[in-house]
């Protein structure tokens, strides 16, 4: 008794210093520092379970109870054994004596001995159980806290610890929103809060316990709290997306959170939202009359705008347009555009063509995002529906000829009267109707396209022409009249025939060009197609829909092509056959043949020839120059004859012009080739003493303006064309005094009345003027009057050489006239152009007369009038060549509009006579100061 | 020590046996046995001997060789393996060579050109046809029996034999005729080439290329002739005697025609030899589709013609075979033209001029066109005419449209069988049949084939089914996708159309005047 109760003192003390050991060791949070803690406890409950057995079992045996208590005398202990086994062995021993053998042996046992033993026993465990207390009590004052994050770690699940326990004292929860919101920062309170995306969440706070791994954490990533240097730490958490934010400490693989948390609920920045006007809505190219697309936008964002895009997307091309850079915090922006029909993205387009506005906001949090608007979607014509469409109705312009024709031969002028008045009725019908065809036919956009001015200028002149025989049969109906209107019929019906079959050409092998691009596109795409096979599915997918998109394209262009005449058909029919045959491989799942035979099909657009198109017209045999080159009703009709005219008349007339030009050069070259050195030499002396007094007239003039609407201006203006007027007459050039005198009396009359406006020094100012004036004007008569002299005097000398150009320009006049007459004659001239050269032609005449009078001031004004005439007889041409397709898309051979070479100052002379007329041209105009440079300018221009 | 005095010779031997010399003379050997198989395959190639070419290459020791890749190349163009051709031309080595530069760019135009084409094959006969535009196998069967036809003539006139597969490329236009053969595009469009025998192959153009066709049938003759030539001399008669012989036995696969020999070639020689486009028949170049004109190819045609005509018809049967022959062993031309006819080329040349000048003249209608730079002012008013009868048939005018024809002068009229075939559907129209029968009953007087005339000939002779047949056949010959030639007939489409017939409608020019 005096050990048991010891012994089990420092049991329960060491009991105690071995949990406490094990939760320390837990604290260490790993599994392996858990493992171990775990197993020493357990270890420890196991030990003392089988000790205690153990010391049950030892009390419970008299023997083993006899050697424990007989511990340091052997020999009485060894007795009281044996006298036990006495009891135990019924060998014919009396139990009594037995007994009592067993109770002297163990009364001989000496107590005090065992007593003392006992009492040693129990000072030692006393002794441990003092240390064991002694050192768990020292633990737990050094760590209290250990204690119980040990035992909360111990029992931690999946990393994290049961039992939560607060780890900062003082919080302090702040937001900073991003910088793109310039917004202030603000304080996080409550467990609750909104905040924007990107903010950056600051959380501080005093540790309630020294040492420990703190961290902040949305369960997914910890940010570590640190000192801030003030005895708090603190932690800084950029907000992406909704969390939950709460501290914990982390002991190796465990944590223990704290009991509080803040749940964050992100504001997203929202992808700009675009309104575009109309859509989605379909805008078809098909239509009679398209017009431009017009684009009205608005883009509005949360936070703010940075750009605005106008986005074009066709099959694989996309084009993007900046409509707006925005600055600032612009929420809304709005505009428009306008998406022309020539855009040439559209133009280049063949697949339907989607267009979208975009808008890109300033988020730097998770990237610019674009936000895209409803498309609206530009379907275009078939490639080559247009043309399709243009050459059909002139398939009807000629139906209509055929039938009216076929008519004029079916019959013929009746004598009787009711009847001849039905059958001209019949007649003037006719032609009526096919006016008001081609008309149409003039007037009309076929998705845009539109027929060109000089097939226009063409069709019109037969137009014409078989109105006037109509009118003419109307008049005089009989046989020869009739005769003259069924020859115009047959005329204007194979004219438009072989327009039909030109202009079918030349669209099949615009159409062919324009399609070989789209071809080349289906050609890449399957190319990709073939080298993408590893590519994701979403890829392969895109691939396809490219595919299919471009082969419609080309689907829809094969039709248009099978209207477009025989060269159509002939490109049209390969399209169908090489198509089929890119099909056929692409089923067969063998790519690379099916961009061979795209291939194939490209390089064959890209060669819009007819598929035979011998050079040679020989019927030959077989072999390998056979060929059917074809019999003599093909080849090419009427209608190229009268283009071939319309381009020949648009060519004489601009030699005509050039010649015209030149005849004018000459006839100033005459004239002041005709100055005499001794004129000029004696009107420079004279002019010195004018120019003298010039200036003596201008003295009182302000030489400096105070502006241009003062009447300093426009005096200091007068006085300066004064100065060039003086300077003139220095130089003995009275045509040039003249005109500076003009302009100087011009600025004067000005100069007085501004003055007379002006409220102050009204009297002087008038006076100044009106008294240079007056002096200038007496000047100017001089002037006059020495000029007029002049060039009576070079007239009379240059007589015999103006009478050549007199004949130089009657023979311009009579190619006029010849010009004009072709152009009526020809049918292919328009009217204003005829016009023109009928009043050009009049005033060469004109002219010509003046020539020969030697009145050369009449004959230039006349020669140049005659000139305007015909720039005018040109410039009608080139409308009707290019009026209907400004932007040089007309058909076939255009007009000379490109660069003129200016002729160099060694060239022959009538270049030499421009760069004359240039230079005094250019020389004449501006103020005498900048004369020089100007001569300059147009002498390095023209060098 | 017999064993360590073996091994140190082994080692010795290895030695000398790895040293750079040894790889140099190794690789020698190797490079001259290369160019002998490759050129004794090339050799094999020219006579289309295709399994012949095959065994040299296969047995040489350097597979590797330039050479030896060219061969095989060139074969792989010959067999249609033209991918296989491009892969092996795009070896850099070979792609640099000239050769290689040349046989590439027909690999390449080749592998495009037949790129996803169907293919008939008749094994019996041994014929592959290869079609670029599917429309055309409806063209099948004629083409089979023709290739029949003309291959057992050449086997009778030349005693020539044929390789296991005859191969017929069937393009759709020059632009794939020029790919596939080499020849170039612009001298294609100058002559009017639509054939070309080449590659061990005959490549034809569709007659569905020029717009109312051409002689195909016989032109396949006169390439598979071509074909016969090259493998009987080895590839070595002269251009005037390849042109020559094709050109006689275009025709002779099937029974004579009126026009075979229209216009005369004797007109057209003397004709040309006014005009000074006459060649001497050993300076017409490489080949006659590249002549500088159509009117130089037609004269130097004509020209080839009549003399191996005058040859022919000067020796005994078999005389052109043995010439074949002769040219494959004899060193010259003059050689084997001595040995086959006892003459050379210009003993020939003189005694033919003599004879073609000896001829009476045959003048030749200005519809052909030879030796002018445009029709002839007196075709205007024929040629407008004529489209406004068209036009006025295709609006139901016709007998407008006869009107405006009756304004032609008899001599405007010139033989041209188109014009005849606008007045016969003029005719017809207006209900006088018999007219219009009668307006195409005479063919000696037109200037040639043309199909529309032949197929209105044939419909308007439906009584006479046997004349018909002939008619229809010609119209085939030479318009075949012409659906009034295809179909026999004007009537609307029906199921029981024949494939050519369908073929025709499918993408056929619109009828008279409605274009």
């Amino acid at each position: 008794m005096r050990v048991s109760a010891p012994r089990r003192r420092a049991a329960i003390f060491l009991g105690v210093l071995v949990l406490v050991a094990a939760l320390l060791v837990a604290r260490g949070g790993t599994m392996r520092l858990r493992g171990l803690s775990l197993g020493v406890l357990a270890i420890f409950a196991g030990v003392t379970f089988f000790v205690r057995k153990r010391e049950r079992d030892v009390w419970k045996n008299p023997k083993r109870a006899l050697l424990r208590i007989s511990v340091g005398m052997p020999e009485l202990g060894a007795r009281a054994t044996r006298a036990l086994s006495l009891l135990e062995h019924a060998d014919g021993t009396s139990s009594d004596l037995a007994a009592l053998h067993v109770a002297r042996s163990v009364s001989a046992l000496p107590q005090d001995k065992i007593e003392a033993t006992a009492g040693r026993f129990a000072a030692a465990y006393g002794v441990l159980s003092v240390l064991f207390a002694t050192l768990t009590f020292g633990v737990l004052v050094l760590h209290p806290w250990g204690l119980v994050e040990g035992a909360d770690i111990l029992f931690a699940r999946n990393g994290s610890a049961p039992l939560p326990l607060v780890w900062l004292v003082d919080l302090d929860v702040m937001s900073r929103p991003p910088d793109y919101l310039h917004e202030e920062e603000r304080r996080v309170s409550g467990p609750e809060a909104q905040l924007a995306n990107g903010s950056l969440i600051t959380v501080r706070g005093t540790p309630v316990h020294d040492g420990r791994r703190l961290f902040l954490s949305d369960g997914h990533s910890e940010v570590p709290l640190v000192a801030d240097g003030t005895g708090k730490v603190v932690a800084r958490w950029p907000l992406s997306g909704d969390s939950t934010l709460r501290v914990l400490a982390r002991f190796g693989d465990v944590i223990i959170e704290e009991p509080r948390s803040v749940d964050v609920h992100a504001i997203m920045d929202e992808t700009p939202v675009v309104h575009l006007d109309g859509a989605p809505r379909k805008v078809l190219l098909t239509d009679p009359e398209p017009s431009d697309i017009e684009i009205r936008y608005e883009a509005t964002d949360d936070h703010a705008l940075r750009e605005v895009h106008l986005v074009l997307r066709s099959a694989a091309r996309d084009e993007r347009r900046v409509l707006a850079r925005v600055e600032g915090e612009t929420r809304r922006d709005s505009g428009g555009y306008v998406v022309r029909l020539s855009d040439p993205f559209l133009k280049k387009s063949h697949a339907p063509i989607e267009i979208t506005v975009e808008a890109k906001d300033n988020d730097p949090v998770t990237g610019p995002k674009w936000g895209v608007s409803e498309a609206i979607t530009v379907v275009p014509p078939n490639v080559g529906e247009p043309e399709a469409q243009r050459l059909e109705a002139l398939r009807g312009l000629r139906n209509t000829l055929v039938d009216a024709l076929a008519y004029r031969l079916a019959h013929e002028v009746p004598s009787a009267r009711a009847e001849r008045d039905a059958f001209l009725a019949e007649e003037k019908r006719w032609t009526k109707l096919a006016s008001e065809q081609l008309d149409q036919i003039v007037d009309a956009s076929y998705s845009g396209a539109r027929l060109a001015g000089r097939l226009r200028a063409i069709l019109r002149g037969q137009a014409r022409k078989c109105e006037g025989t109509t009118e003419a049969e109307q008049k005089a109906p009989n046989a020869v009249s009739h005769a003259a209107l069924v020859k115009a019929t047959e005329r204007y019906t194979l004219v438009v025939d072989a327009m039909i079959a030109g202009l079918g050409q030349k669209d099949s092998r615009e159409v062919s060009l324009k399609l070989a691009e789209v071809v080349d596109e289906l050609a890449a795409a399957l190319g990709m197609l073939d080298r993408d096979r590893g590519r994701s599915e979403s890829d392969r997918v895109k691939g396809s829909q490219r595919i299919e998109t471009t082969v419609q394209v080309v689907r829809g262009g094969e039709k248009a092509l099978l209207r477009l005449g025989t060269l159509g058909r002939d490109i049209g029919e390969i399209v169908n056959a090489y198509l089929s045959r890119v099909e056929r491989a692409q089923k067969a799942n063998d790519a690379a043949h099916a961009v061979l035979a795209a291939q194939d099909l490209s390089a064959r657009l890209h060669q819009p020839d007819p598929s035979f198109g011998a050079k040679g017209k020989g019927r030959g045999g077989t072999g390998e120059s056979s060929g059917g080159g074809g019999m003599p009703s093909d080849g090419e009709g009427e209608g190229s004859d009268v283009e071939r005219a319309f381009n020949e008349a648009a060519q004489d007339l601009e030699r005509l012009t050039e010649d015209h030009a030149g005849n004018i050069g000459k006839v100033e070259q005459a004239i002041s080739g005709a100055e005499n050195d001794e004129d000029e030499r004696k009107l420079k002396d004279e002019g010195k003493k004018h120019a003298e007094a010039v200036r003596q007239a201008i003295k009182g003039l302000p030489s400096v303006g105070g502006g241009s609407d003062t009447w300093t201006g426009k005096g200091a203006l007068g006085r300066e064309h004064a100065e060039q007027m003086a300077r003139s007459f220095e130089q003995g050039n009275p045509a040039d005094a003249v005109s500076a005198g003009q302009n100087a009396l011009q600025a004067l009359d000005e100069a007085r009345k501004l003055a007379a406006r002006a409220s102050w020094d009204r009297s002087d100012s008038e006076a100044t003027i009106d008294d240079a004036k007056r002096k200038l004007e007496a000047e100017q008569r001089w002037a006059s009057a020495q000029l007029e002299a002049l060039r009576k005097k070079a007239s009379e000398r240059a007589r015999g050489d103006l009478q050549k150009r007199a004949e130089d320009e009657s023979k311009l006049a009579d190619r006029t006239r010849a010009l004009g007459e072709k152009g009526r004659g020809g049918e292919s001239m328009p009217e204003a152009a005829i016009d023109a050269l009928d009043s050009a032609e009049r005033l060469a005449r004109s002219a010509a007369d003046a020539l020969k009078q030697g009145n050369t001031e009449r004959a230039l004004e006349e020669q140049r009038k005659a000139q305007q005439k015909l720039e005018s007889a040109r410039q009608a041409m080139s409308d009707e060549s290019e009026g209907a397709n400004p932007k040089g898309e007309g058909d076939g051979e255009r007009l000379s509009k490109d660069r003129a070479d200016i002729p160099k100052a060694d060239a022959h002379k009538g270049p030499e006579e421009f760069r004359r007329r240039v230079m005094k041209g250019l020389g004449q105009s501006g103020s005498g100061k900048e004369r020089d440079a100007v001569k300059r300018y147009a002498e390095g221009l023209l060098r | 020590m017999k064993r360590a005095v073996a091994a140190l010779v082994a080692v010795v031997v290895a030695c000398v046996l790895s040293t750079p010399a040894q790889d140099v003379l190794a690789q020698a050997s190797h490079s001259s046995d290369a160019i002998a198989r490759a050129n004794s395959a090339e050799k094999s190639i020219a006579l289309q001997e295709y399994e012949e070419a095959h065994a040299t290459l296969s047995a040489t020791n350097d597979p590797d060789s330039a050479s030896i890749a060219l061969a095989r190349g060139r074969l792989a163009i010959d067999e249609g393996d033209c991918d296989l051709a491009v892969s092996i031309f795009q070896r850099v080595d070979i792609a640099k060579s000239e050769a290689g530069l040349a046989l590439g760019d027909i690999a390449r135009g080749c592998a495009r050109v037949v790129a996803a084409n169907v293919v008939d094959r008749d094994e019996a006969n041994g014929i592959e046809i290869r079609y670029q535009d599917e429309h055309d196998r409806a063209l099948t069967p004629l083409l089979i029996e023709t290739t029949v036809k003309a291959r057992g003539a050449l086997t009778r006139d030349l005693g020539a034999s044929w390789p296991k597969i005859t191969r017929i490329v069937v393009v759709r236009d020059l632009l794939s005729l020029s790919a596939m053969t080499g020849l170039p595009y612009d001298s294609a469009k100058t002559t009017g080439t639509v054939a070309v025998a080449k590659w061990g192959r005959v490549t034809l153009t569709s007659p569905r290329a020029p717009r109312h066709g051409y002689g195909w049938r016989d032109t396949l003759a006169h390439e598979l002739t071509h074909l016969a030539i090259s493998r009987k001399s080895g590839d070595r008669a002269p251009l005037w005697l390849q042109e020559g012989l094709a050109k006689r036995e275009e025709t002779r696969w099937r029974d004579p025609q009126l026009f075979d020999d229209t216009p005369p070639v004797e007109a057209v020689v003397a004709r040309g030899m006014d005009l000074k486009l006459d060649l001497p028949l050993d300076k017409l170049g490489p080949s006659i589709a590249m002549l500088p004109s159509a009117d130089a190819a037609m004269v130097a045609f004509a020209e080839v013609t009549s003399f191996v005509r005058y040859i022919a018809e000067s020796r005994p049967e078999g005389t052109l075979g043995k010439l074949l022959d002769a040219l494959r062993t004899s060193p010259s031309t003059d050689e084997a033209l001595k040995a086959a006819t006892g003459a050379d080329l210009k003993s020939w040349d003189v005694e033919w001029r003599t004879a073609v000048a000896k001829r009476p003249k045959v003048a030749l209608s200005p519809l052909y066109g030879l030796g002018a730079s445009g029709p002839p002012p007196s075709l205007t008013d024929l040629r407008e005419r004529a489209r406004l009868a068209e036009l006025l048939v295709g609006r139901d005018h016709s007998a407008e449209a006869l009107l405006e024809l009756g304004k032609l002068s008899d001599k405007s009229n010139l033989g041209d069988p188109s014009l005849a075939y606008v007045h016969a559907r003029a005719l017809e129209a207006s209900g006088k049949v018999d007219d219009a029968r009668n307006r195409v009953a005479d063919v000696k007087n037109i200037i040639g084939a043309y199909g529309p005339f032949f197929a209105i000939r044939g419909r308007l002779a439906a009584s006479d089914a046997g004349r018909a047949r002939g008619d229809f056949s010609i119209a085939v010959a030479h318009d075949p996708f012409f659906p009034e030639a295809a179909c026999e007939t004007l009537a609307p489409a029906s199921p029981d159309d024949a494939p050519l017939c369908r073929s025709a409608r499918e993408f056929s020019l619109p009828d008279l005047g409605k274009d």
